[in-house]
């Protein structure tokens, strides 16, 4: 049976979701490969690998390290550049109905913007400005770690681009709240809470680094519990919409981070594991609202009770 | 692509810290190529999170073998499942061998983990000769299976010498493609000819005539040594890469491969590569 629920959620100003789930930036490619498996309409919102304006290459293996309930990576932001994804991706990304959101990063301040600058088109929803990548030597999570740094970065991206602009926070900063304000100061129209956090693996026999970089970024539900207390000081402090991401893998999960003040949400190692994971929470959040009576998802939004 | 849920038929130990795991599907896997792999989510629970890659050993009647080697976590948690458990099954992921051509004769050489994918190409191809290398006796899995290929010569070859040829598998590789057609070396022979010929390219040309593709996989060295004899030898190669990997359907970018056109992911564009793509380390 049908539930008629309505799971709409407006995020930002011309930038309305189905629903409230998407999945996080570097686990979902550029869509083609998950398109194969879903029809990925069903997203409330289709979030692209991490674009720099020249093709990077990455890290050296090994790249990935199980830990207890989650993973390290060490990716290092391997990607194919803006300008191939705007000629090779993002018109088959187009024919899915709903919003594309290009996830970006610079090494220093005039690539992230001429970054937005191009990726400025139609048929980009949205932006979200990666400031908090671990597994880059330079730019990525120094932007992320001081308010006052952001506020300058974000302000100059703010000023090329009319796109609604998010901001996806580093687990790192002090006060991820004065973070997100920051952000909120400097423009931006939404931010994500958080990105991976900082984290190493080691070989006992051989004595070395597991992955090729040393150190990588932990995800998975070892950090859901980080990610929701980032979620509920950060939507405290500001006004514009948080996004929550880290290690979610239910309906029960998306609830929680929604109740901590979420509007929406990323999903992504798990979904490594689960690929068809993406339907299967869309469906469950439709019956949770069923069996709670709820309306409109919105309802469910900063609802912690107290 | 499918995600199917299995039950364990049977997961026997058969060489040292080797297991042959047989799962009924619940569903057709559908039609696989050797050298296609699966993802096995071995725990309902988030431990461990990630699947495990195994090469595809076989798949009929809707049963799914595949052979494993107990190294980590994930290994052992399976090592443990008794026949009734419940195993979920991604796959078949990546691409496959390319078959040989026309009249090229197909030479197999696993080392170590690597028989699945190259006992699944010779039993599919039914011609050729197989190469199985491992340390030691105790090491060694399916040798009576390996021997029952049909039309197929097979070698062993163990480094403490317990078993067939003493050494390394290429060194047997080295040896067997200085013959030509029917001179390849029997198992017996192997057996007592441990001398080996230090070949230079135009030795090989002189007693080769015969196209030869070489299908290797197993360890990295070995997959090495096998491409640079391959190449002396003017045979086509193909490999099977392993790596760190997350996802196995090309999303995490998290096995990437250098190539000669760039990085590639060994579990959507691999795992199979040719040996001459390769930029190896």
């Amino acid at each position: 049976m049908e539930i008629a629920v309505d799971t709409t959620i407006k995020l930002i100003q011309g930038l309305e979701l189905k629903n409230p789930v998407m999945n996080a930036s570097g686990t979902f490619a550029y869509g083609e490969e998950c398109s194969e498996i879903f029809d990925l309409s069903i997203m409330g919102g289709i979030i692209t690998k991490g674009l720099s304006l020249l093709p990077n290459k990455g890290n050296p293996p090994p790249r990935i390290v199980e830990t207890p309930c989650g993973l390290i990576n060490a990716i290092g932001l391997e990607n194919i550049g803006v300008d191939a994804f705007l000629k090779d991706k993002l018109q088959f990304l187009m024919q899915f109905k709903t919003p594309i959101i290009v996830n970006f990063f610079g090494s220093y301040e005039e690539e992230y913007v001429e970054c937005a600058r191009r990726l400025s088109i139609e048929g980009v929803a949205a932006l979200e400005m990666n400031v908090s990548c671990p597994n880059i030597k330079s730019g990525g999570i120094q932007f992320g770690t001081d308010p006052h740094t952001l506020y300058a970065l974000v302000r100059k991206v703010r000023d090329v681009t009319t796109k609604p602009l998010i901001v996806k926070l580093s687990p790192l900063a002090g006060d991820i709240a004065e973070m997100a304000f920051s952000a909120q100061d400097a423009g931006a129209d939404a931010i994500t809470c958080i990105n991976t956090i900082p984290a190493m693996a080691i070989d006992e026999e051989t004595w070395r680094p597991t992955l090729g970089n040393i150190t990588g970024g932990l995800s998975g539900p070892a950090i859901k519990p980080i990610a929701l207390r980032t979620v509920w000081e950060a939507s405290h402090k500001v006004d514009i919409p948080v996004i929550g991401c880290g290690g979610i893998s239910s309906s029960a999960d998306v609830i929680q981070f929604m109740l901590a003040g979420a509007s929406a949400v990323e999903i992504g190692s798990f979904s490594l594991r689960e690929p068809f994971c993406f339907p299967d929470i869309i469906n469950g959040l439709t019956q949770y609202m069923g069996r709670h009576s709820i309306d409109t998802i919105q309802d469910v939004i900063g609802r912690l009770k107290l | 692509m499918k995600d199917l849920e299995c039950s364990v038929i049977k997961n026997q130990k058969v060489a040292n810290n080797t297991y042959l795991l047989a799962l009924r599907c619940d569903g057709h896997i559908g039609e696989y190529m050797p050298g296609q792999f699966v993802m096995i989510k071995i725990s309902s629970n988030t431990h461990p999170f990630l699947r495990r890659p195994f090469g595809i050993l076989g798949y009929s009647d809707g049963l799914l073998y595949v052979l494993y080697k107990v190294k980590g976590q994930g290994t052992y948690m399976l090592s443990n499942k008794h026949p009734g458990d419940k195993l979920w099954v991604l796959g078949p992921l990546g691409k496959g061998f390319s078959l040989p051509e026309c009249n090229e004769e197909p030479f197999y050489v696993a080392g170590g983990t690597g028989l699945p994918p190259i006992f699944s190409l010779a039993q599919h191809l039914k011609k050729g000769h197989i190469m199985i290398g491992a340390k030691s006796l105790d090491d060694l899995a399916l040798v009576e299976q390996i021997r029952n290929i049909p039309n197929t010569k097979a070698s062993f070859t163990t480094e403490d010498g317990s078993f067939g040829f003493k050494g390394l598998v290429t060194d047997v590789l080295k040896k067997c493609v200085s013959r030509g057609r029917g001179h390849v070396l029997t198992f017996d022979i192997l057996e007592h000819d441990i001398q080996l010929n230090q070949m230079t390219e135009k030795e090989c040309q002189m007693l080769r005539h015969d196209p030869l593709i070489i299908y290797a996989c197993g360890p990295y060295d070995m997959l090495r040594q096998t491409y640079i004899i391959a190449k002396r030898c003017r045979a086509r190669c193909q490999v099977s890469l392993e790596e760190h990997m997350a996802c196995g359907f090309g999303v995490c970018q998290g096995c990437t491969v250098e190539t000669r056109s760039g990085n590639m992911r060994v579990c959507k564009d691999g795992p199979i590569f040719d040996a001459a793509d390769i930029i190896w380390r």
